[in-house]
């Protein structure tokens, strides 16, 4: 759905590939094979010569959770600066020649909990592709230069998300949700930060979490993992984890908020979008509850069942559906709905009203829940087939989550049954809190009976943001 | 440069000339593509994906926006979208049922040119999906319920692209590079209305004459087709009629000097502009040439206005290669005039001065990746071959494209780029205190 993308911000180096869906997950049969190199980084590699392509995929568990409030948006930064100079390449000219020269498809993302680089390349420019690789995260050069220039397209990248409608309402609600510890939650960043950024602070974040104690190399396609293991060992060596290094943990959120909603409009809002976000369960933490959370948001999705039939296929909302996505430290359960101003007020009770619908026997039923395993389960083959994007799936999966949860995810989704569904619902939904926010344009919100109350935030929230 | 990258680089343009030979004949993948001419003269292309049981089925009408009168070009996606609502033999919760079930991804999607409805499934439920896709592109229903929310559908999905700057962009400047009735252009204001205006009565008509064996084919993609389902397939199909209707001949869009410029105020802190110009067909003998001279510009661009400048994020150049071709450079930017003038310099430039052999090779070199990357998956696989069945009515031209790629040389590449990269149109979407139209001129006058 389209809100969705507003919340789940994944942020690229190139303006194309950009995406920031829902990361499926797979079943007990491994399709990787793990190692370990000689300096710790982890390696996964997934044998499907389906063409004669490898693609490589460096993750770290880094971005917005590793940040200090001061320095939020500069993992972004440090992201950019990796497409730059090293120690054998000397800037990024230079970079984007051996690019082409080893006919390289590229992107790089950041998002709160994972920075992710990915190659894509003939199969038989891998041992040329992983030495790239391997200078470009171990000896960046981080060129004071370099980073006056880099500074500018990132803030261009900044301007573009300022240029939506919903861009303050967005950073209102972070900021309400996870109050001083909002910017845990914000890889983009604060425009004045980026402004300011300096190379000693890129050092910093190389140091804090660009090591291998802290990331993984995932290689797929026409590769055998023998000669992943050879060739990684030959080119990482070098690179190496600080001695007494300790993985960054920025300590728990506070408490979710009371009740809060926000309405605010925009002259460009073309429909009215409302959201309502409760406090969801994280995969470290509360792994049961997140299983069962997939596993409801697929109920939901269900076009054969209640939720759909009400809110969508009736016409009542322009879509509808509940969002969650699986993240490591922070879960949020995303209630929403898109609609014409006519509707909006009628869309916004019943929304609220759907949790307790939820709970009442009936509601989803078992064929639906047999329905979801098997659409879960075919999932995973379609995510095979695809191994350049199969990869970053398995980077995603070790950053946020682990692989022992990715591993054994389809097998645990078949233990959820809808008398844990109702569970779930009652703890998570029902009486708890909950933060809503509106967007939609002035005429609109006359029609659907709205009034702008966002001036109080905006003032609080983003006055010198 | 540096002598480690100047003496890797030689190695590796062998390397690459080599796989680009390796490409040419392409053999293995042409083997594994048939085609099936059925009764009604309808084309099967089917082509097998060892080691994998998904499936990909799709069934493509070679029509579109297009093909339509200037006030009703709305009709077709509008159709498409009501479609996969409900049929004869299927009801709306029938259907959703077995795709819910099944897991069958169901989807019919209007094109400018052509349109498709296609399913993708494990080869386990392949019966089940075939029956449902040979239902949705037969016999629609277009009851008035499921019509007026198809309609609701696709006023929002038209909504969604006005309020986004970049889609809004591209409206923009298509308000001035097509004229009103120009068979491309449908702006999503006009979409609007046009939805707004249609009846369940209008698609039922317009379905009908959809229904013409002579303008459908069917693409498969997944494992060797058993003969069972292929005989299930063709008994589908085969009843559709031959009717041998017409298909337009689009002109290319005219060049109005006076009439080559729009701006629309928005109060956003970055400058979205877009640049349309006329390009070669995806039919003409160019075609190749302008596919690499596009790519290797895009490339320049970023160099110089993201790389060296640092005046945007996002800057590009691309075709968009239907009957008629279109040239496309984009670019948002908070410093406009700066960005203005420095790609009008480069388009200058690489006018003047071409690429270099070494260029040229460069971008085979990516070309190789994008190439396999297409052959990767089902879906893309299955897009490819039905676009080259409906642009040159083989669909085993895509195997071909590498050997035409290899064929290109830099003088073919400077031609194109001196006849191509004129006459510009540019929309721009930004706040009108900040810009200057004038600074437009730079780029008008390359």
């Amino acid at each position: 759905m389209k809100l969705y993308k507003y919340f789940c911000i994944i942020l690229s180096t190139q303006l194309f590939a950009a995406v920031c869906l829902a990361q499926s997950k797979t079943s007990t049969t491994r399709s990787y094979k793990q190692a370990e190199a000689t300096n710790g980084l982890q390696i996964l590699t997934i044998e499907m010569p389906k063409v004669p392509l490898a693609t490589i995929v460096l993750v770290a568990k880094a971005g917005a959770m590793t940040e200090l409030p001061e320095t939020n948006g500069l993992t972004h930064v440090w992201e950019h600066m990796f497409f730059k100079g090293n120690k054998r390449i000397p800037n990024q000219e230079a970079f984007n020649k051996r690019i082409r020269q080893l006919g390289i498809t590229y992107n790089g993302d950041t998002s709160a909990e994972m920075v992710r680089y990915y190659f894509t390349l003939p199969s038989n420019n891998l041992d040329e592709g992983l030495q790239f690789m391997a200078d470009a995260i171990s000896t960046p050069l981080l060129d004071d230069k370099e980073l006056e220039r880099e500074r500018v397209v990132v803030l261009d990248e900044y301007d573009r998300n300022a240029s939506q409608p919903g861009f303050e309402l967005f950073n209102i609600e972070r900021m309400i949700m996870y109050g001083a510890k909002e910017h845990l939650r914000n890889p983009l960043g604060r425009r004045r930060i980026i402004e300011t950024t300096n190379r000693d602070q890129l050092l910093t974040i190389k140091s804090d979490v660009f090591v291998p104690a802290n990331s993984a190399l995932i290689v797929a396609g026409d590769v055998t993992a023998d000669n992943v293991k050879t060739l990684v060992n030959k080119h990482f060596a070098a690179w190496t984890t600080p001695p007494n290094w300790k993985p960054i943990n920025r300590g728990p959120f506070p408490d979710f908020p009371q009740t809060t909603e926000v309405t605010k409009t925009h002259q460009l809002a073309q429909n009215v979008t409302q959201q309502f976000t409760w406090k969801g369960p994280r995969t470290l933490h509360e792994k049961s509850d997140t299983w069962t959370a997939d596993i409801l948001l697929q109920l939901l999705e269900h076009r054969s069942g209640k939720f759909f039939k009400k809110f969508v296929d009736s016409g009542l909302a322009l879509g509808a559906g509940l969002s969650y996505h699986s993240q490591g430290q922070a879960g949020e359960l995303v209630l929403y709905a898109a609609s014409r101003p006519e509707t909006a007020s009628n869309i916004r009770k019943a929304l609220l009203d759907q949790p307790k619908e939820w709970i009442k026997p009936g509601y989803f039923s078992a064929s639906q829940l047999s329905d979801v395993r098997r659409k879960q389960r075919i999932g995973y083959k379609m995510e095979l087939n695809r191994p350049s994007e199969y990869a970053k799936t398995l980077a995603f999966w070790w950053a946020t989550s682990g692989l022992d949860y990715y591993d054994n995810y389809l097998s645990n989704l078949e233990k959820v049954n809808l008398n844990d569904v109702q569970k779930f619902v009652k703890k998570y939904f029902v009486g708890k809190p909950y933060v809503g926010i509106t967007l939609l344009n002035p005429e609109d919100a006359k029609v659907a009976n709205y009034i702008d109350n966002s001036a109080p935030y905006v003032e609080k929230y983003l006055t010198n943001y | 440069m540096t002598p480690f990258l100047t003496s890797l680089s030689s190695t590796l343009f062998i390397a690459a000339a080599l796989l680009i030979s390796e490409l040419s004949s392409a053999e293995p993948d042409k083997n594994l593509t048939a085609t099936q001419t059925l009764r009604n003269d309808m084309t099967m292309i089917s082509r097998e994906t060892p080691g994998s049981d998904i499936v990909t089925l799709s069934v493509t009408f070679m029509t579109g926006s297009a093909d339509q009168s200037f006030n009703k070009r709305a009709i077709n996606e509008l159709a498409m979208e009501a479609m996969t609502y409900s049929t004869k033999k299927f009801n709306k919760s029938k259907i959703f049922s077995l795709t819910e079930k099944y897991s069958i991804g169901l989807a019919c999607r209007g094109g400018i040119e052509m349109s498709q409805c296609s399913i993708q499934t494990v080869s386990e439920y392949l019966p089940q999906a075939i029956d449902l896709l040979a239902s949705v592109v037969t016999e629609p229903s277009f009851n008035k319920d499921d019509v007026a929310l198809a309609k609701q559908q696709r006023v929002a999905d038209y909504q969604r692209d006005i309020q986004n700057p970049e889609s809004h962009a591209n409206t923009t400047v298509n308000t001035v590079f097509y004229d009103l009735h120009h068979p491309y252009r449908l702006l999503p204001q006009d979409g609007i209305k046009q939805t707004e205006s249609l009846t369940a009565d209008d698609l039922k008509t317009y379905h009908r004459s959809l229904l013409d064996a002579s303008k459908i084919f069917i693409t498969y993609a997944g494992p060797k087709m058993s003969p069972k389902i292929r005989k299930n397939i063709v008994s589908k199909f085969e009843k559709i009629p031959k009717l041998n209707s017409q298909k337009k001949i689009v002109a290319a869009p005219l060049f109005e000097p006076k009439n080559s410029l729009a701006f629309e105020h928005r109060q956003i802190p970055t400058a979205y502009i877009r640049v349309k110009f006329n390009a070669p067909s995806i039919l003409a003998k160019d075609a190749a040439a302008a596919d690499i001279m596009f790519e290797i510009l895009s490339q320049k661009l970023q160099e110089e206005i993201r790389t060296k400048r640092s005046l945007s994020y996002a800057v590009y150049a691309g075709t968009i290669q239907y009957n008629q071709g279109i040239g496309v450079l984009s670019v948002s930017t908070s410093k406009p005039k700066e960005t203005l003038d420095a790609m009008a310099a480069v388009v200058k430039s690489f006018k003047e001065r071409g690429v270099t052999q070494e260029e040229l090779n460069e971008y085979r070199n990516i070309f190789t990746t994008s190439y396999f990357l297409t052959l990767e998956s089902h879906g893309s696989l299955a897009g490819a071959l039905s676009s080259f069945q409906f642009y040159f009515g083989d669909a085993k031209k895509l195997y071909d494209l590498p050997q035409k790629i290899s064929a290109v040389t830099p003088a073919d590449i400077q031609r194109v780029a001196k006849d191509v990269l004129k006459n510009f149109r540019i929309g721009v979407v930004y706040d009108k205190e900040k810009f200057e139209t004038k600074w437009l001129d730079v780029l008008t006058k390359v």
